[in-house]
């Protein structure tokens, strides 16, 4: 394992956390909550259970600061604590669920979908649209898969740290990354790809043509075929 | 000469710039004639950016609020 507690900037304030001064525990949780609560609504998919993961995150951090080993950076075991709290709240939900590489097949994550996208595909929808449809994306993704993505992709932890707080090599991490982003890909795909655009532009035209015939403007004289 | 399977492979270590030189340039070669490879990454790299962008980048004022409300009250000795 590497040693890179000599660089940990959070040491400092744990010291004095540990001796008893709040402030610098508060100082310690202003550092981290954005990351934490990122982590949290990332695997969670909503505010509400996010907000609780945070809560329990700090509260635990706070009980249990005198069991740091600083083996490891502050960071790696804050992120340990946020994980399992958040896991708590997708149980509460969904029963048990499990971090164990579920052996996701091959033809799962291969990309089926290459239209290309639209400039900006985002902006076609409300940005709370579109946050939900990301978060839906995530959401579909295996748990062993997801925490990877989240932890990476929404939390901007680096490979190494990320590896070591889920105890996985640096190479499973990666090969479990790869995966996790061509699935987020392939679901949001499914939304910002030229095709369904184009598709729905046709429904449209095809509205206006109905019109038109309703209208009695069609000078087309065969109107069948068209329901 | 790379072929599609192993850009795939290299695909997130690409994106993320965690390549050497060679692999760079064998990649980018083969994305220069794949169409479909170029729009895989293509559309994986926006897939990022727009993950990135449509989560709250933090916890909102409220949320942070309330959890240094609780977090006194632990301090007060609380629950
Ligand atoms: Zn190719």
């Amino acid at each position: 394992m590497r040693q890179r507690t000599a660089s940990d900037e959070d040491l400092p304030l744990v010291d004095r956390a540990l001796a008893g001064d709040t402030q610098a525990f508060e100082d310690l949780v202003r550092r981290h909550e954005c990351r934490v609560f990122r982590t949290a609504v990332g695997l969670t998919g909503n505010n509400e259970d996010a907000e609780e993961a945070l809560q329990d995150t700090f509260l635990n951090v706070y009980q249990h600061l005198g069991e740091f080993r600083r083996d490891s950076r502050f960071t790696t075991w804050l992120t340990r604590i946020a994980i399992n709290a958040a896991l708590q709240k997708i149980r509460r939900r969904k029963g048990n669920v499990s971090l164990d590489d579920p052996e996701v097949a091959e033809a799962e994550f291969m990309p089926r979908r290459v239209e290309s996208w639209r400039e900006n595909p985002e902006r076609l929808y409300a940005a709370e649209e579109t946050r939900r449809l990301v978060e839906e994306a995530i959401l579909s993704l295996p748990p062993a898969y997801r925490v990877v993505f989240v932890l990476r992709d929404v939390a901007e932890m680096d490979t190494v740290e990320a590896a070591e707080v889920l105890g996985l090599t640096v190479a499973a991490l990666k090969s479990r990354l790869l995966r996790a982003r061509l699935m987020v890909r392939e679901a949001l795909a499914a939304r910002f790809a030229e095709r369904p655009v184009l598709k729905s532009r046709l429904v449209q035209a095809g509205m206006m043509v109905k019109q038109a015939v309703a209208a009695g403007l069609s000078r087309f004289p065969r109107q069948n075929g068209e329901e | 000469m790379f072929d599609c399977r192993q850009v795939l492979a290299e695909l997130s270590n690409y994106v993320d710039d965690e390549v050497t030189l060679e692999l760079r340039h064998a990649i980018e070669e083969h994305l220069a004639r794949c169409g479909r490879c170029s729009v895989v990454y293509d559309t994986t790299r926006r897939t990022l950016k727009i993950v990135s962008g449509s989560l709250p980048p933090g916890a909102p004022l409220a949320v942070s609020e309330r959890l240094h409300v609780r977090l006194r009250q632990l301090f007060a000795g609380g629950a």
